[in-house]
């Protein structure tokens, strides 16, 4: 199964990077633009060159790890949808395929923290700080992207610009007791903004996902719609 | 085998209305009908992918409402869509999915791999159109379904592969236990295999009968206008005058006369869908 998800998921990547631009290129160059926007703001806060790229690298991962949520899997294939699978079955899959996004995603940007880290841009704290709030971030595209049509709604965009509040102000400099608190601060409107989403996608949404009908055919803008239908 | 009952469908644009058919086990069924007739929607109901608005599916005595497992098990499909992942080889995909079917055989589907030529290391994006319905037909058969539903497969074919398919058609119902829904624009496969033939017309059945009947309820009369006008005109479904005289499908009954000097003979399914379509615009 895992093999089956990773394999619609790679191969939906060209497909994906077209329709969600076909979908909203607004929204996705505003993202850019919010980032180049970060990297000035950096230099206003007087971060070392370094703390810039570090910013930057962070800012710029957004874009990318929204586009990667917006790929495959977030439905069955037709053929999946014709075998004689039990409900709980295609819940599986589509739960599997879910996992995979929020962690793959997560751990690329663990990856890029250590790297960070590693390379003295970043200081550990902060470092821990915010892969917590991007885990949060990815769990709530994760879900978004996953279930209903695009992942390009209010909230996303809030948790955007929490995401954004949390790299920009925790920069490279280690923490002072304010800047912790407004982390904490940030994270538990994260955390609550990921619980009602999730809450509400899957009473709404898991359900269409489960028939062909509610995945491809109901969703007349959904932003993979009807491509593989 | 398949049993059709009121079946409606309302898709956006687009109604399916009221239809009715029954395919018994051990018969193979054309579904003709233009495009836009409605041909793909019943088969996505029957395939269970829609659901209907009205009316009800059985299927071998099951219906989707409690059986859907079961009712997928016993379907075997063939549909124009590329719906296989590219990326992985043929007998990769088919032990990807085959796994979900309850009688899904490796060795069934290499054995159809080597009747259809198809080789089974090959990734299925390397595949031309028609190959891909090879595959698709290939593992439709590998795990021994008891109705399958063919969506214009033959369009994709060679003329000489498509005898080959015909065949393996009348052989997968030679035992009398299975079926096959085949929808087609190519009508002379029907002629050549069809045991029941379902016309769509605008999401409605115009007829769903047996060839035999089928056959002997229509003739195609030509002549002279004038001996063709002498037929009572309430049986004339469509009459096509051309330069030396006319053309007409009328339906026929046993002890039918008609005059001297016309030519009567047993119209194709092509002629009976080609007469009846133009007969509808006519009465527009």
């Amino acid at each position: 199964m895992v093999k089956m998800v990773l394999h619609d998921w790679i191969s939906g990547w060209r497909q994906a990077w077209k329709e969600l631009w076909k979908a909203n290129g607004i929204g996705v160059s505003m993202l850019f633009v919010l980032s180049g926007a970060g990297s000035w703001t950096g230099s206003y806060r007087e971060f070392s060159v370094y703390g810039k790229m570090a910013l930057m690298i962070q800012l710029l991962m957004i874009p990318i790890v929204i586009f990667l949520h917006s790929m495959y899997p977030n439905r069955l294939s037709k053929p999946m949808y014709m075998a004689p699978l039990e409900k709980k079955e295609k819940k599986k899959y589509l739960y599997t395929a879910l996992k995979i996004k929020v962690i793959s995603t997560t751990m690329l940007q663990c990856g890029i923290n250590i790297f960070l880290v590693g390379m003295g841009w970043l200081p550990v704290m902060n470092a821990v700080l915010i892969t917590i709030s991007m885990f949060l971030f990815h769990l709530t595209i994760g879900f978004q992207t996953h279930f209903i049509e695009t992942g390009w709604d209010v909230l996303v965009f809030l948790m955007f610009l929490m995401n954004y509040i949390v790299i920009v102000w925790m920069g490279d400099a280690p923490m002072n007791r304010w800047e912790i608190i407004l982390a904490c601060i940030t994270f538990s409107f994260q955390l609550l903004v990921c619980a009602v989403n999730i809450k509400k996608q899957y009473k709404n949404s898991m359900e269409k996902a489960l028939d062909y009908e509610g995945a491809y055919v109901i969703r007349k803008k959904g932003l993979l719609e009807e491509s593989r239908a | 085998m398949l049993k059709i009952q009121n079946i409606s469908k309302q898709l956006e644009g687009f109604q399916l209305y009221d239809i009715n058919f029954e395919l018994p086990k051990g018969y193979i069924m054309g579904l003709i009908g233009e495009n836009g007739a409605g041909k793909t929607t019943l088969l996505n109901l029957i395939l269970g992918l829609y659901k209907p608005t009205k009316g009800t599916i059985t299927i071998d005595g099951m219906e989707y409402e409690n059986h859907e497992k079961e009712i997928k098990n016993l379907l075997g499909y063939v549909l124009v869509d590329d719906i296989f992942p590219g990326e992985m080889t043929l007998l990769e995909n088919a032990k990807m999915y085959g796994k979900y079917y309850e009688n899904y055989e490796t060795s069934i589907f290499l054995q159809y791999c080597q009747r259809l030529q198809l080789v089974e290391t090959k990734k299925y994006k390397q595949l031309s159109k028609g190959e891909k319905l090879k595959f698709q037909f290939a593992f439709a058969l590998s795990h021994q379904p008891k109705l399958l539903i063919l969506d214009e497969p033959t369009a994709n074919f060679d003329p000489d592969f498509r005898k080959e398919f015909l065949s393996i058609l009348a052989e997968f119902v030679s035992h009398g236990e299975k079926s096959v829904l085949l929808a087609t624009h190519i009508t002379e496969d029907l002629d050549r295999i069809a045991d029941y033939v379902t016309f769509l017309h605008k999401g409605e059945v115009k007829f769903s009968m047996d060839r035999k009947t089928l056959e002997q309820s229509y003739r195609l009369v030509s002549g002279e206008d004038y001996k063709i006008n002498l037929i009572n005109k309430e049986r004339i479904i469509f009459k096509e005058k051309g330069k030396y005289g006319s053309k007409a499908l009328v339906m026929h009954r046993r002890f039918s006369n008609y005059s001297d000097g016309v030519e009567v003979e047993t119209p194709s399914i092509e002629d009976i869908m080609y007469y009846m379509l133009k007969g509808e615009k006519s009465s527009w």
